[in-house]
């Protein structure tokens, strides 16, 4: 049963084999997971360009998690509520896209997240257990 | 990383030695540059190395990433630029 979230860097790292947290992205994949629809745009976004992976690779690395990922997207109003609700909960520059992703995993009734970027997580779901791929490397 | 700079009396961009390493860029190595209103992009070519393999039934690049790129800085980065 899925039961925990990824986000765009863990799905990063799990598909690409020699990144920093592919070993440990490895170790924690159980099979299926929940994922933030938006993290399919990041991934290709990051794949494609910082990373260094050609175009074509990103696109297949990316459709190839479509029968493990169950994507969770977010409507107009639960996005609006984040957007509204960041002063209020101290989130300032970039965090905010952590705050969607995690609106998701909440959404999703996940109890676990998966990331390679867990200090911002641990503040927008102070909560929930964060699985945090950098320690585990 | 976040610095300002400015273009130099031959209205060339100069980019710091810190600027590089925090890209993770190597001497001499081809960068792609994208320019758009009001911004340059300059990151590194695409590997042509590395392929596509099967694990646990999905596919995994074995690609070399650019020295000092993983997937957390690379998601930070997009972010940054956006």
């Amino acid at each position: 049963m899925k039961s925990d979230f990824w986000d765009t860097s863990a799905l990063l790292a799990l598909q690409c084999a020699s990144d920093d947290f592919h070993a440990a992205a490895e170790a924690v994949f159980d099979g299926d997971c929940f994922a933030a629809r938006r993290s399919r745009a990041e991934f290709y976004c990051a794949a494609t360009g910082r990373m260094g992976v050609p175009p074509a690779v990103a696109l297949q690395l990316l459709e190839s998690l479509d029968e493990f990922v169950q994507w969770i997207s977010l409507t107009d109003a639960e996005e609006t509520r984040v957007v509204k609700s960041a002063p209020r909960r101290g989130l300032q520059g970039r965090i905010l896209f952590d705050a969607l992703i995690a609106e998701c995993a909440a959404k999703a009734g996940c109890k676990m997240v998966v990331t390679a970027n867990p200090t911002h997580f641990r503040h927008v779901l102070p909560h929930t257990d964060i699985v945090d791929l950098t320690v585990q490397k | 990383m976040n610095v300002t700079i400015s273009l130099d009396n031959f209205n060339r961009l100069p980019v710091s030695r810190a600027l590089r390493a925090t890209a993770g860029f190597k001497r001499k190595q081809p960068l792609r540059a994208v320019a758009m209103p009001g911004k340059i992009i300059i990151e590194a070519m695409p590997s042509s190395g590395g392929r596509l393999v099967r694990r646990k039934g999905r596919m995994v690049w074995t690609g070399e990433l650019p020295d000092g790129v993983n997937s957390a800085n690379a998601v930070n980065a997009l972010r940054d630029e956006i």
